[in-house]
């Protein structure tokens, strides 16, 4: 047996195939990696288009409009606020610190002075006011101070969380008391990121650590509304979104307060880590390639009646192909990962890993860390019955058909529909779909606790139903090719 | 008797309701050489993958070195070596390659059991080119060279000399001559052709339309038709009336089946009845003919 493994692995490695295969695929990572690093640099795209186009824009509308009409009031406050909104984010820059404080703090006040422009008799006292509180906000703004403003926000939350305690004690109904614990807790998201950012030195100016900021904090936010609002009618896609949220959440305040990059995807520790959606196509691609031919080339060839007048059962012959396309798996997933992580350390840096990976575990409601290496281990462990099932399926179909042409396209064809039918699945709500290999072949979905994409799926019921698929697949393909006439070519 | 080889006893195919043979027999012992004839379709690559395994058997057995093929594949499979239809090698493999992945099957077969069979199959200089760029007389010879790498005692050739030239059928010919006695193996060959067996094979057996006409040493299918002799004389008038066994051709031809010793009794009674002889010529039957004769023609359903 071992000899004919041999034999077959060197009629593999002598075929140019494969080798091109692999080198178009070598050729996509370099690609994909140095795209990659090119968007990393071009960070924070700016997602309010061109502001000069939309002064320009404003100004013009502006001209049409008197502010004194009362037709045209509501829409003057508007362009006026937005317009010198807009100056003033031009003048600070989008990726300033300063951007956030004009959108959120400035704001507010340009359109209360717009406000008094459209009155005839404006109370001139009031307005000397609010232009006042404007211009030093103004002048905070160009001194450089942040923490300034993360300061007062802090000190508004902690007023705050106090009022909604008092709330809370004098609360008469429950639903009172719930709405006033609700407010107490987005509080202390909020009192939590200020405190963060005065901690470690995170401002409003857009960064890594910023977005992490946003990130815990909008996941945060949805944790709370559903663990409020928790009830009996929760489907799966709510409950999912639920973990998910909390996972972000866990991750981002993983990485704020450790000073850790693990989010990160786009060095060369990220970009190893999504290792299995980013290249995924490619390993499904080179494997159905070599099972979808190996045994359907030599009947097509003729050279099967070489291999089949040896001293060896065709039993033995089919096994050794088998367990040749398996080694071949191996060879691949490995060989590709390979060329990310040596790729990925050329174009980003070998640096970023040396950082843990991390994931939640929602069992001990926890962050587990381990290393980089046992995380691909895990992730490798997990996605293996996908490709092993896509192995056999085109090993299978190229036995029982002696086409390798049906036999990949039919594999890859089931491959892409994959996801749909799980889709199909979800949306109707067929229970029965879970029976499917499809739902149940990605393992990493059941780890940490995680919650599946079909409810009632667990882990031990995966194994048994890609263990069921697989031998339904084999048990033919052994029968036919021990029977199978070897016919005239 | 020498051992028996390989015995096929009343052996048929089906394929569906067609029966493709029809109670083939057949036996092999060391040493001898088979000529297994027959015209297209009449069967001889359907017995021949009977006894490689691979086809399944409808009835009958085929029995190598004592071992049954169908309960004893591995057994009676060990001492075989063989070429189907074309040689199908690897393409993409140098010559070298395709006999090294053969040899790596075998247990004992070294790196110089490979250069001595290049060596016999004259592909020295050409055994680390790919495959593809041989000739398909080439081709045959490697095919030959995997088929007796691990030293088989039963040599089966379906069609080595298929698609050749005169020139490449003449190589092969004598390639095979030299190992049939230099490798001391029992070998089967299937052809459509017999000329080109007749020389040197001690045994022949006929088929057609799945079944065996004759089996015999290669001299009594020869005897099949009786040689002659053909007589140019001046008159035939009165020849039949002298002599026994006299076929008249024409006014001045006519043929007699005697054997070598009595032409000179013949033309001592022409000469004492006065009759001019101007010629006399030995009519010789090829294989070919006494096939002919045999099958009548090739008619495949």
């Amino acid at each position: 047996m071992i000899r004919l493994i041999k034999n077959e692995l060197a009629k593999i490695f002598k075929k140019k195939s494969f080798y091109i295969v692999m080198l178009v695929t070598l050729a996509f990572i370099i690609g994909y990696n140095v795209i990659m690093k090119n968007i990393s640099n071009s960070e924070n795209i700016n997602y309010y288009g061109n502001l000069d186009e939309q002064i320009v824009y404003m100004e013009a509308e502006l001209k049409e409009l008197n502010p004194l009409d009362e037709n045209d009031k509501s829409q003057y406050i508007d362009y006026k606020s937005s317009l010198e909104t807009y100056k003033l984010m031009k003048k600070y820059g989008v990726n300033s610190w300063q951007f956030l404080i004009v959108q959120t703090k400035i704001n507010p006040y340009l359109r209360d002075l717009a406000t008094y422009d459209t009155m005839i008799n404006k109370d001139e006292v009031a307005y000397k006011e609010t232009l006042n509180e404007y211009n030093e906000l103004i002048s905070r703004l160009d001194k450089e101070d942040w923490q300034s403003f993360a300061r007062d926000d802090l000190e508004e939350a902690n007023k705050q969380i106090e009022e909604q305690k008092k709330i809370k004690e004098s609360a008469e109904t429950e639903k009172q008391m719930a709405e006033a614990d609700k407010m107490i807790r987005y509080l202390e998201v909020q009192k939590q990121t200020l405190e963060w950012r005065l901690d470690k030195n995170i401002s409003y100016e857009s960064s890594y650590y910023n977005g992490l900021i946003d990130q815990y904090y909008n996941s945060s936010i949805s944790v709370i509304d559903y663990e409020m609002s928790k009830s009996e009618s929760d489907t799966t896609l709510m409950k999912q979104d639920y973990y998910d949220s909390l996972e972000r959440a866990n991750k981002a305040k993983y990485d704020i307060e450790n000073g850790t990059r693990t989010q990160d995807e786009s060095n060369a520790r990220g970009m190893l880590v999504n290792f299995f959606s980013e290249y995924e196509i490619f390993i499904v691609i080179v494997i159905v390639m070599i099972a979808g031919t190996i045994v359907s080339e030599e009947f097509n060839k003729g050279t099967v009646k070489l291999l089949l007048i040896r001293p060896y059962k065709r039993t033995t012959i089919l096994t050794s192909k088998f367990i040749t396309c398996l080694i071949m798996l191996a060879i691949i997933i490995i060989s590709i990962m390979l060329m990310q992580f040596v790729v990925g350390g050329v174009v980003f840096g070998f640096d970023s890993l040396q950082t843990q990976a991390i994931e939640y575990d929602f069992n001990a409601h926890s962050i587990q860390e381990m290393s980089i290496a046992s995380y691909m281990l895990i992730q490798t462990i997990g996605k293996l019955p996908i490709y092993v099932l896509l192995m056999t399926l085109a090993f299978a179909l190229s036995t029982l058909f002696n086409n390798s042409a049906v036999a990949i396209t039919l594999t890859l064809l089931g491959y892409m529909g994959s996801s749909m039918i799980n889709m199909i699945g979800i949306q109707l709500d067929l229970d029965w779909v879970k029976y499917f290999v499809t739902p149940n072949w990605d393992l990493t979905q059941h780890f940490f606790g995680a919650i599946p994409m079909y409810e009632g799926t667990s882990l031990e019921f995966a194994m048994v139903i890609n263990a069921i698929y697989f031998i339904i697949m084999l048990i033919p393909t052994y029968i036919v090719f021990k029977k199978r006439n070897i016919k005239n070519i | 008797m020498g051992d028996v080889v390989l015995k096929c006893e009343h052996l048929h195919k089906n394929f569906g309701r067609k029966e493709i043979l029809k109670d083939v027999s057949l036996e092999l012992e060391k040493g001898d050489i088979l000529g297994f004839i027959g015209p297209n379709g009449a069967g001889k690559t359907t017995t021949i993958k009977l006894i490689l395994g691979l086809q399944s058997i409808t009835s009958g057995t085929v029995n190598i070195n004592g071992y049954d093929i169908t309960n004893n594949f591995t057994k009676a499979i060990e001492k075989v070596g063989a070429i189907v239809e074309n040689p199908d090698l690897y393409m993409y493999l140098t010559g070298y390659e395709n006999l090294k992945l053969i040899a790596n099957l075998y247990k004992g077969v070294g790196k110089d059991r490979i250069d001595e069979v290049v060596k016999l199959v004259k592909l020295e200089n050409r055994i680390n080119d790919k495959v593809s760029k041989y000739s398909l007389g080439m081709r045959q010879r490697l095919g030959i060279a995997q088929a007796i790498l691990h030293k088989p005692n039963l040599l089966i050739l379906d069609e080595p000399t298929n698609g050749l030239d005169p020139e490449g059928i003449k190589e092969i010919r004598e390639l095979l001559k030299e190992l049939a006695e230099k490798e001391k193996m029992a070998v089967l060959i299937s052809s459509h052709n017999l000329l080109e067996l007749e020389t040197f094979c001690n045994k022949i057996c006929i088929i057609k339309n799945g079944k065996v006409m004759e089996t015999n040493k290669i001299e009594d299918v020869k005897n099949v038709a009786k040689s002659g002799y053909i007589f140019e004389i001046d008159n035939t008038e009165m020849v039949d009336k002298m002599l026994k066994g006299v076929t008249v051709i024409d006014n001045t031809k006519f043929k007699i089946d005697i054997e070598r010793e009595e032409v000179p009794s013949i033309v001592k009674r022409l000469v004492e009845n006065d009759i001019k002889i101007y010629s006399i010529n030995e009519e010789k039957i090829s294989l070919e003919d006494a096939f002919l004769k045999k099958t009548g023609g090739n008619v495949i359903d």
